[in-house]
């Protein structure tokens, strides 16, 4: 391989890397401090894209404003579905929560059909970013160095609002210990709702960037949950710099296994997660509570 | 109930609260009060129901029937954190530290309970606990017990409470630590909060309080002035069952 497809590859691994980090980290951020399993986070991602779509494809509003109002609009949702629905079953079994959030999959996958049909949805590239550059003699498009500059931006803004605020605060508290965090004074019912519209957020966000990428289409939450498990679970449950790890394992295996094994596809990926599982059950970065 | 009352209220009040678990009923009704600023203990052997009553009050069980009072207020169907800001601070026998936060993240994390009322600052809990100050910045979890106990202390009078639930303070821990412990709690009782201390520590228990309750099997079975139980032989060898040996 050429020193310059060697370096297209590597860019093209990492943007999407930082999109399954953008993705992974909400999933995470959920689990590790409300416990939940969230299977609806792949269709809260797929929501964002047509979102995007809708507002920067249909309305032809700037790609900007879309980065603003989907993922906000997505963490609305997810603002709906658990002050409705999540939050009347943390008490219950773990099963009774995977089918829950099971069911918001069905439930979104069949709103998004009404809504847009089961066509393709392509949302065009903002202008600013349509461009491409040129690195060692080879185009490449501006837009993936954005996801890659984005991510790291949204991982540092992230790990600041956990770690330095007061809100930050009260969210790893309540991740340890709910019960003693409001002994002590702190409305977790309403710090719930907001992990989860974080979250929720974040997978909006995820979906609103893959938007002018890869098109939205109804089975792309179908997709991505699957990826975003593997990262998790590859990570650690719960766990920033896992997610940012298995991200990243992901997105270099995803785009240069079929370079060295032709049609693998997703067979590496699984590999890889048969393999951590067997070595470090508990992921690269196991933890009992939320960590950045 | 109206303000002019809410100012005579006792800071808590329970009448005939019955609670538990899934497994079953613990508390067979059990009616206590604690005044203003007033220091109580609640004696009782291993599984008496003391940490129960102190969780029934603090709303993190599910009320069965009973009424519990905070300043005149009937919290029974209060969320924890509401009553916590309503100036109640839980100091667990389980210390519960939160072991990813550091000491002085544990210790600020229970502003949230604190509204409009003052209360001590930093420098005046490291004051109480000369310890915590060096270890403002370690996690809570590599604290020893000794400290870990510290911290709780600390961290439930950082809510500014009206009234203190000590559960247990001094359980499992090494004697010097526990002289340590004694000397800031009889420090904490010279202010005007009030104080519902669980004890296995008889003899302790009883100079810090002025009145007891004597708990056994979910019912109180004495009530009264310290002095009056000291001096009862009858009540403290049929529910305590200490001798004059193991008093301590």
């Amino acid at each position: 391989m050429s020193t310059s497809s060697f370096v297209i590859h590597l860019l093209n691994a990492i943007s999407f890397a930082m999109l399954l980090f953008l993705v992974s980290v909400g999933l995470n951020l959920i689990f590790g401090v409300l416990g939940v399993i969230n299977f609806a986070h792949g269709a809260l991602y797929m929501v964002g894209a047509y979102a995007a779509f809708q507002v920067a494809g249909a309305w032809d509003v700037p790609f900007g404003v879309a980065l603003v109002v989907a993922p906000l609009a997505v963490a609305v949702i997810g603002t709906v579905i658990e002050v409705l629905f999540l939050r009347r079953i943390y008490a219950r079994d773990i099963a009774v929560q995977l089918l829950m959030t099971f069911a918001f999959v069905l439930i979104l996958d069949d709103l998004v059909r009404l809504i847009w049909g089961t066509g393709i949805k392509a949302t065009p590239r903002p202008e600013l970013l349509s461009g491409a550059v040129s690195i060692f003699g080879r185009e490449y498009p501006i837009y993936g160095l954005f996801i890659i500059v984005l991510g790291p931006l949204v991982a540092a803004a992230l790990w600041y609002f956990i770690e330095r605020t007061s809100f930050g605060q009260r969210v790893r508290a309540a991740s340890t210990d709910r019960h003693m965090a409001s002994a002590l004074g702190v409305n977790v019912p309403v710090l719930f709702s907001a992990v989860f519209a974080l979250g929720s957020l974040l997978a909006g966000l995820g979906g609103t960037l893959a938007a002018p990428l890869r098109s939205a289409t109804p089975s792309m939450g179908e997709n991505i949950i699957i990826l975003t498990f593997i990262v998790v679970v590859v990570g650690g449950l719960g766990s920033f710099p896992g997610a940012l790890t298995g991200a990243l394992m992901l997105g270099l295996l995803n785009e240069f296994a079929p370079l060295l094994v032709p049609r693998s596809e997703m067979a590496v990926a699984y590999a890889l997660m048969a393999i951590v599982l067997l070595i470090r059950p508990r992921g690269l970065f196991p933890s009992p509570a939320l960590t950045t | 109930m109206n303000k002019e009352k809410n100012g005579q209220a006792p800071t808590l009040s329970l009448q005939d609260v019955r609670a538990g678990y899934d497994i079953g009923e613990v508390l067979h009704g059990i009616t206590l009060r604690v005044g203003r600023g007033e220091r109580v203990c609640m004696l009782g052997r291993n599984g008496a129901g003391k940490t129960t009553t102190l969780r029934a009050i603090m709303g993190l069980l599910p009320q069965r029937a009973g009424r519990i009072e905070v300043n005149g207020n009937d919290v029974g169907k209060w969320p924890a954190h509401r009553i916590a800001r309503s100036g109640v601070g839980y100091v667990p026998e389980e210390r519960r530290i939160f072991p990813t936060l550091t000491v002085r993240e544990n210790l600020t994390l229970a502003l949230a309970a604190r509204s409009q009322r003052n209360g001590p600052s930093l420098d005046d809990v490291f004051s109480l606990f000369p310890n915590l100050a060096t270890l403002q910045r370690a996690r809570g979890g590599n604290l020893s017990g000794g400290e870990q106990q510290m911290l709780t202390i600390a961290r439930g009078l950082m809510t500014a409470p009206g009234l203190l639930l000590l559960d247990e303070p001094t359980e499992g821990l090494a004697p010097v630590v526990v002289a340590d412990l004694q000397r800031a709690l009889e420090q904490i009782v010279t202010t005007d909060v009030a104080v519902l201390l669980t004890e296995q520590k008889v003899d302790f228990a009883l100079s810090l309080c002025d009145r007891a309750y004597v708990l056994d099997r979910g019912e109180i079975r004495f009530e009264g002035p310290a002095g009056e139980l000291r001096n009862n032989e009858r009540v403290l060898d049929e529910y305590l069952a200490v001798g004059a040996a193991q008093r301590g």
